[in-house]
């Protein structure tokens, strides 16, 4: 027993070792923002006079704001989409059985595969053919195209998880396909559409180069540009770009600690066992 | 099904509402560009929408890649906007399908002897590359640059250094007595290749001007005893401890110019673009100047001269074909141009200092300290007889800048890294 | 089997095509419309892309089809240097990520009475930076003169020997491998604890009884118990680790001396930078084949090498 608790108590060192050292660059953000303009070159990690002036500085130019919303609607949109196709898709190859499913999914998986410096391209000489070109649509095409490997391959999974009676108890009440899906699939594999969910939106909140090209108009522009957007004017005073670099990165952390809970639980509820 | 009529119904209301008002709406012309800077921009923006008010400008500013990513991915998919910002050379020549032949626009805003207006090395550089036979202006410049160095009077006085050092001894002496007094002695941001050719170029005009200049415009004498003790020189940069350790890590942008606003260096490779700093920065040495001095890259040998001037075209502005796509948005395109380099908007950028402006006759507008102003005036003149600092070839730029970086890492003598250029350049003249 | 495992687990309660009775009456059309959304999106996006690569990199020198462009990628140093700069990609990050992973996970799992969310939670939280401020940030932090890894050599009185990580070509590649390990340890962390989590504890009962206990019982129960989540991260990984763009190209720009180009990075220079669309394709479809055949290599390992302690710990239940 005294082992035992010897071996917890070294575990406790090690991982607050490996998370100190995992805060450490966030923490190093934070407090370079908090620099005046003749700290901020300080080799250090906390630099002795600590202000809050870049924030308000940062907050009073604003603009921030638009980009926050630009990727919301962009990350929420993407996630919908991609959940609408992912469902539909699995369903036909994991319950229907569709000829050819098994083709289709790897077709689809080697989408995983593919270099994103050469799609940039071929995507915006289709989207200006669409019109797309600086509309939120525009983007959110190509992340669901981008994310529905992923998703599939986790509500297939899910799916075929469930077992044949439910399905045929339906079946036999009548049930269409349609309503099959929507009121006894979907609601038993919502912990896997959480999964899927919060994947899909940190894939798109985080996307940079697709983003670059296809939103070319300030207005249009999602969080990823805005450092770019930042670093001209900011040049000469890092406080207000790490200001700005915190505001950037410190709300994903908040929503991801937030719906955490759900998203650990979906990974573990789905179907792990092997 | 009746959902989606509604929604086209609604689409199609709107649709004619817009068309509608679109006498009254005032024109909106967008433009892309990495340069000026996205506050003077904006400025410059807002002034001639001032001059006129049924003009609006879209204007987006990106740092040097992501523009020309952006421009890139826009010219493949047809969607470039109406007036785009280029440097001369290579690049204009790339955008040359998607451009409007400038010369009767320019006639129509400044006559027809509008040429006088520009020294006649820009309107040189600004043609450069175009196919035999065609001599017409693809874009028109709007900010010229000169090359050279800068220094931090506050960090000479410090370490004890009277005045810029005047041969290449001095120069590597100095730099030894700003890093002892606790300074970065000469700053350079290696990692941007753009700087690390324009520091080889300045020492290669001193070496060898007529084969540098031949070899900006695609001859392949890279290999050339000149162009090779250029890179001598600069292998001497890294050996001699003149450029700070790591330098082949750091940026020109931001980090050089921050640590050279923060008072942290003794010398850096910059232009006649810093002076911009003086409407960028709050810091009072910056504001006026004072604190800063220039000078060119120091005699190779004891009682020689510095490089001579390297500069030219720094940003011009062409106008897409896209622009035509209405006759009010090209009417209002071509306003937009002229304001850009000679009027309102050209104004602003001069009145900031973002750089030396391209059309003769503008003057800032607001009197300048004297020790701005000597610098202004020197810049000017200096101007008038500038070589060329552009590499036309986008893959001979890239390689020299890596095969310079070899050097300074000690992974290829001077000699290897010049003849892997020559061979890149032999090939691309080839093509 | 990890939920998000690439291949149709064989343990799973699903069963393999044809075993079951259909039991839906979906129509050919009805059948088609579930396809419809994820195929349009599909095409559009991924296979047209696919095929304008494939014929873009065909176009050889003055416009004539062939393989020039493979042959002078076969003479270029610089795609050498971004091939091999990729495999190391993907052993030094695989390596370092499944190790810290899942060692971490351990820990949090086997040896924490109370708070292992929080520390999945902390560890989780690079994963959700955007790679444009990370870029930054590790920059700053190494910089030689003010950063913060100088700050502590510069304490440690080696100011000195300061190694200038990105600035040098033998270290630039590694040194931003490490922040892509920083970034994503967090998230191998959290799927092997999804891994062990979902192991039977009267299986590890029973493996305490029979003795194996410690590290013991780490090697030769949970590691292989652990096998689906480690093909999969395997899998992800290598994916990953081969199209990591934005981090390099803000950090070193492929430089210095091209040192830190992966095939990822050299695709863009050529490309974008240098206007040589065609050779750019030829990299990308090089890399899209190398990609697949790592991939399928490291199945074709997984079905090998784990195969035989899985159906051991299936006969132990």
């Amino acid at each position: 027993m005294r082992s035992e608790h010897g071996a917890r108590r070294l575990a406790l060192v090690l991982l607050l070792a490996a998370t100190a050292a995992s805060l450490l660059p966030s923490v190093y953000m934070v407090d370079i923002s908090l620099r005046d303009s003749t700290e901020s070159f300080a080799p250090v990690l906390f630099a002795p006079h600590p202000t809050l002036a870049n924030y308000a500085a940062v907050l009073a130019t604003g603009g921030l704001g638009r980009f926050f919303l630009n990727s919301v609607i962009v990350s929420t949109g993407s996630v919908a989409l991609t959940l609408v196709a992912a469902i539909c898709l699995s369903f036909a190859i994991a319950r229907l059985k569709i000829r050819g499913g098994r083709v289709i999914l790897l077709a689809v998986l080697s989408a995983l595969l593919l270099p994103l410096a050469s799609l940039l391209i071929p995507i915006t000489v289709l989207l200006k053919h669409l019109a797309l070109t600086n509309t939120y649509l525009g983007l959110i095409g190509p992340f669901a195209a981008l994310g529905i490997p992923f998703a599939t391959v986790i509500l297939k999974e899910a799916m075929e998880a469930i077992p044949d009676e439910l399905e045929e108890a339906a079946t036999i009440d009548g049930a269409s396909s349609l309503t099959l899906l929507v009121r006894i699939i979907t609601p038993l594999i919502r912990s896997a559409l959480i999964v899927v969910a919060v994947w899909q939106f940190l894939f798109s909140w985080n996307e940079f180069f697709l983003a670059l090209v296809i939103m070319t108009q300030d207005a249009m522009k999602p969080l990823p540009l805005a450092p770019l957007y930042y670093e001209g004017p900011y040049m000469t005073d890092p406080g207000k770009l790490f200001a700005i670099l915190t505001l950037i990165a410190i709300i994903p952390m908040i929503f991801y600690a937030v719906l955490q809970r759900w998203f650990v639980g979906g990974l573990m509820a789905g179907g792990v066992k092997g | 099904m009746l959902r989606f009529l509604r929604e086209a119904a609604f689409g199609l209301a709107g649709w004619l509402a817009l068309t509608a008002t679109a006498a009254a709406a005032p024109v909106t012309v967008t433009l892309w560009s990495w340069s000026p800077v996205a506050p003077t921009m904006a400025a410059m923006a807002a002034a001639i929408e001032k001059a006129h008010p049924d003009i609006r400008i879209d204007a987006t500013i990106q740092p040097h890649t992501a523009y020309f990513t952006a421009i890139k991915a826009a010219q493949a998919s047809g969607t470039l906007p109406d007036l785009i910002g280029l440097p001369p050379g290579a690049y204009t020549q790339e955008y040359r399908p998607d451009l409007e032949p400038l010369d009767a626009i320019a006639a129509d805003s400044w006559g027809a002897d509008w040429q006088k207006n520009f020294a006649p090395a820009l309107l040189t550089q600004a043609r450069l590359g175009n196919p035999k036979g065609d001599t017409q202006f693809y874009m028109l410049p709007q900010e010229a640059e000169v090359l050279n160095l800068w220094y931090s009077r506050a960090a000479f006085a410090r370490a004890g250094i009277a005045a810029p050092p005047a041969n290449f001894d001095e120069l590597v002496a100095d730099v030894a007595k700003l890093r002892k007094a606790g300074f970065i002695g000469f700053y350079q941001g290696g990692g941007t290749g753009l700087f690390d050719n324009w520091v080889f170029m300045q020492i290669a005009a001193q070496t060898d001007l007529a084969d540098l200049l031949a070899a900006e415009n695609g001859a392949a004498v890279w290999d050339k005893p000149g162009m090779l003790a250029a890179a001598k020189v600069w292998e001497q940069l890294f050996t001699r401890r003149v450029v700070q350790p790591g330098a082949l890590s750091a940026l020109q942008y931001p980090t050089g110019a921050n640590l050279f606003a923060a008072g942290r260096v003794g010398m850096i490779s910059l232009g006649s673009w810093w002076l911009q700093e003086t409407h960028l920065s709050t810091n009072p040495a910056l504001a006026t100047m004072s604190g800063y001095g220039k000078f060119f890259f120091p005699a190779l040998r004891e009682g020689g001269s510095a490089s001579p001037t390297l500069g030219g075209v720094d940003i011009g502005w062409g106008i897409t074909k896209n622009a035509a796509k209405s006759p009010a948005v090209e009417a209002a395109t071509k306003i937009v141009l002229k304001e850009l380099i000679s009027g309102a908007g050209e104004q602003v950028a001069l009145d900031q200092l973002n750089d030396l402006p391209a059309f003769n006759g503008m003057q800032p507008s607001a009197p300048l300290s004297p020790h701005l102003k000597a610098l202004y005036d020197t810049y000017i003149q200096e101007l008038a007889t500038a070589n060329p600092h552009q590499i036309g070839n986008p893959v001979v730029f890239n390689t020299l800048a890596a095969n310079l970086q070899a050097v300074g890492a000690g992974t290829k003598t001077p000699e290897a890294a010049m003849q892997a250029v020559q061979k890149v350049a032999a090939a691309q003249a080839a093509n | 089997m990890g939920v998000w495992g690439l291949k149709a687990p064989a343990g799973s309660r699903g069963r393999a095509p044809g075993q079951r009775t259909r039991v839906l009456g979906a129509g050919p059309v009805a059948s088609a419309l579930y396809v419809a959304p994820a195929f349009v999106l599909f095409a559009a996006f991924i296979l047209f892309p696919i095929l304008s690569n494939i014929g873009a990199s065909l176009v050889g020198a003055h416009g004539r089809p062939g393989f020039a462009n493979y042959a002078v990628a076969a003479q270029d140093p610089v795609f050498w240097t971004a091939l091999e700069n990729s495999l190391i990609w993907v052993a030094v990050s695989l390596i370092l990520e499944i190790a810290a992973g899942f060692a971490l996970a351990v820990l949090i799992e086997l040896y924490l009475a109370r708070g292992r969310a929080i520390f999945r939670t902390l560890l989780f939280l690079p994963m959700v930076i955007t790679p444009s401020v990370i870029a930054l940030v590790f920059t700053t932090l190494y910089a030689p003169d003010y950063g913060l890894l100088f700050g502590l050599f510069n304490w440690l009185g080696l100011a000195d020997s300061f190694p200038a990580l990105l600035g040098t070509p033998s270290t630039a590649t590694l040194a931003i491998i490490v922040v892509n390990v920083w970034q994503w340890s967090g998230f191998f962390v959290l799927m092997y604890c999804v891994g062990i989590a979902a192991i039977d504890r009267a299986l590890l009962d029973a493996a305490e009884i029979d003795g194996a206990r410690g590290l013991g019982r780490i090697r030769h129960i949970i590691w292989p118990l652990c096998r689906g989540t480690t093909v999969s991260l395997v899998v992800l990984g290598t994916i990953q680790a081969l199209q990591q763009f934005p981090l390099i190209y803000l950090m070193t720009e492929g430089g210095p001396a091209n040192a830190s180009q992966t095939l990822a990075t050299y695709i863009f220079q050529t490309g974008f930078s240098e206007n040589e669309m065609p050779y750019a394709s030829a990299i990308a479809v090089v890399l899209f084949v190398l990609a697949l055949v790592l991939v399928a290599v490291e199945y074709g390992l997984a079905g090998a090498r784990f195969a035989p302690s899985s159906r051991e710990s299936r006969d132990a239940v």
